[in-house]
């Protein structure tokens, strides 16, 4: 894919998402929030289908909503929203397994649609919460540790990558592209602070920059991963040049939780 | 453009009968509003902090428009202390949003009115993109002089204390036998201003809450019960008309 391309979808997605992240009211957000989490846990059931899985599309959807809702209602709290559920998973299989052909099938089904609603829904939840308790700027400093040090690691590792460093889930990543990643995860933090959150002490503006992006460089090549086990390089291509939804916020999956418990551990 | 009072007063109105009770002549040169009550407002009306702050720049609009027209000549407004970092994140990141899309939008008016905006308070601590807004405007409205309004912002009476010292020590040969009170005073952020005469405090704090420590020695206080998102021209009118009621001695027995 060419940069070109790469590069103007990557503008238009900027500004949408500066848009609702600015202005868009606490319900809009998380609404829209919820349609993106569907759309990326679609393509990860699309991904399971390749390897007949069996993802349960609705029950995953439902579970994934219900996570959400558990994030939206103070009153309904994670603990059950998630038992809630289970109540739902087991129920549906016990209604829907009427043949010795479909059990043979239960364990993994069972596993993908609920791994699948839960890596998704569970993680990039944390984004409502971040946004109703840090409020936009913390979010804008978030994007620019996370979208910074995954540019840094393809703009340097592309040129100056030798030592590979995950030969199974990402071929292309490098131990060099690894360190200008952090390099501009860092400088992607100092940004931050300088425009926006000026009250942050360095040193603590540059640990949640370093741990986030290690954070965002597991959630990455772990996507990466089970893309490979079902064979395949973009997990769809409705962004052109940039693959699925899925690809594009793979970094964010595991950074907004880790960054979420950051800010309530070194910035208070 | 804001003309004079005519027409912005409605005959008959308590606001008039207040205007008439004015002398015009006597209005203080430089009042001084701590804007307090904001989240209060919204907490009572059941809406979030920032819908109050939201309603509180609809005074703050009120009330520099009525002052311009008043023909005071300096209003300072506390809108962001040194301590108001310990507010919630989120409220303290929607603040700054709030002021820059003022900064962004209301500037025009500045400039038809011919008002000048002047920052006071410690400028390395506001967030970059306020900032710059913050600059621009300032330059921009620099030679306007029918009105200035000082904005408080990451502002301390305490640390501007401090930071007038540290710019007396640095100057080179500190000469401690010249430092007067006007000289200090020289040294504050406030150095071109007159001190304030007239200091308003709304929703029934009876504090100064670290607010312009040096320049409110002989400032005269009139503290209001009502929370700022209701404080109106009639507030301002009549904290006008008491304050020109007081007696201001200055410590000496006779009026001045």
């Amino acid at each position: 894919m060419s940069l070109r391309k790469r590069t103007l979808t990557a503008s238009v997605l900027l500004c949408g998402l500066f848009l609702v992240i600015q202005f868009a009211s606490l319900l809009v957000f998380f609404l829209l929030l919820q349609a993106f989490i569907l759309a990326a846990l679609v393509e990860f059931y699309n991904l399971a289908d390749r390897r007949q899985l069996l993802p349960q599309r609705a029950l995953g959807a439902t579970c994934a909503l219900i996570i959400g809702a558990s994030f939206y209602f103070p009153w309904l709290g994670f603990e059950k929203g998630l038992l809630i559920c289970l109540l739902l998973t087991c129920t549906y299989f016990v209604v829907r397994i009427s043949t010795l052909e479909r059990l043979a099938s239960l364990p993994q089904s069972i596993a993908v649609t609920f791994f699948g609603a839960l890596y998704l829904s569970f993680t990039l939840n944390y984004l409502y919460r971040i946004r109703l308790e840090d409020g936009v700027f913390s979010i804008y400093f978030l994007f620019a540790v996370v979208f910074l040090g995954d540019s840094g690691a393809y703009f340097i590792g592309k040129p100056f990558g030798r030592k590979k460093m995950t030969p199974v889930a990402s071929p292309n990543k490098t131990w060099e592209g690894s360190a200008g990643g952090i390099l501009f995860a860092c400088l992607g933090a100092l940004a931050a602070r300088k425009l926006l959150l000026p009250e942050i002490v360095l040193w603590k503006a540059l640990l949640c920059g370093v741990l986030i992006h290690a954070a965002a460089q597991i959630s990455d090549p772990f996507e990466s991963l089970f893309k490979r086990a079902v064979g395949i390089k973009d997990s769809s291509s409705v962004l052109p040049g940039h693959g699925g939804f899925l690809d594009r916020i793979d970094s964010l999956i595991l950074a907004s939780p880790v960054f979420y418990y950051l800010v309530k551990a070194l910035w208070k | 453009m804001f003309e004079s009072l005519e027409g912005y007063i409605e005959p008959g109105s308590e606001e008039h009968d207040l205007v008439r009770r004015l002398d015009l002549a006597r209005l203080p040169g430089h009042v001084a509003v701590i804007m307090d009550g904001n989240g209060r407002w919204a907490k009572k009306r059941g809406l979030s902090r920032i819908e109050g702050h939201r309603a509180g720049s609809d005074s703050v609009r009120e009330i520099v428009e009525t002052s311009a027209r008043l023909g005071i000549k300096v209003l300072t407004l506390y809108a962001f202390s040194k301590e108001n970092w310990k507010r919630p994140r989120r409220e303290v990141s929607e603040l700054w949003s709030l002021l820059r899309g003022y900064l962004k939008k209301d500037a025009r008016v500045l400039m038809e009115n011919d008002l000048r905006l002047l920052v006071i308070g410690q400028k390395e601590g506001i967030p970059h993109i306020v900032l710059k807004e913050l600059e621009r405007v300032e330059r921009e409205t620099a030679g306007n002089g029918r009105m200035t309004i000082v904005l408080a912002l990451n502002y301390g009476g305490r640390s501007e204390i401090i930071d007038a010292v540290k710019r007396i020590v640095r100057e080179k040969p500190v000469d401690l036998d010249t430092l007067t009170e006007e000289s200090f005073s020289a040294h504050l952020y406030t150095a071109s201003l007159p001190d304030p005469d007239l200091l308003i405090r709304t929703s029934g704090e009876l504090r100064v809450s670290n607010f312009l420590l040096w320049q409110i020695a002989y400032a005269e206080m009139w503290m209001t019960p009502v929370l700022w998102p209701d404080f109106r021209k009639k507030h301002l009118l009549q904290a006008l008309v008491e304050y020109q009621q007081r007696e201001r001695r200055f410590g000496d027995i006779r009026p001045r």
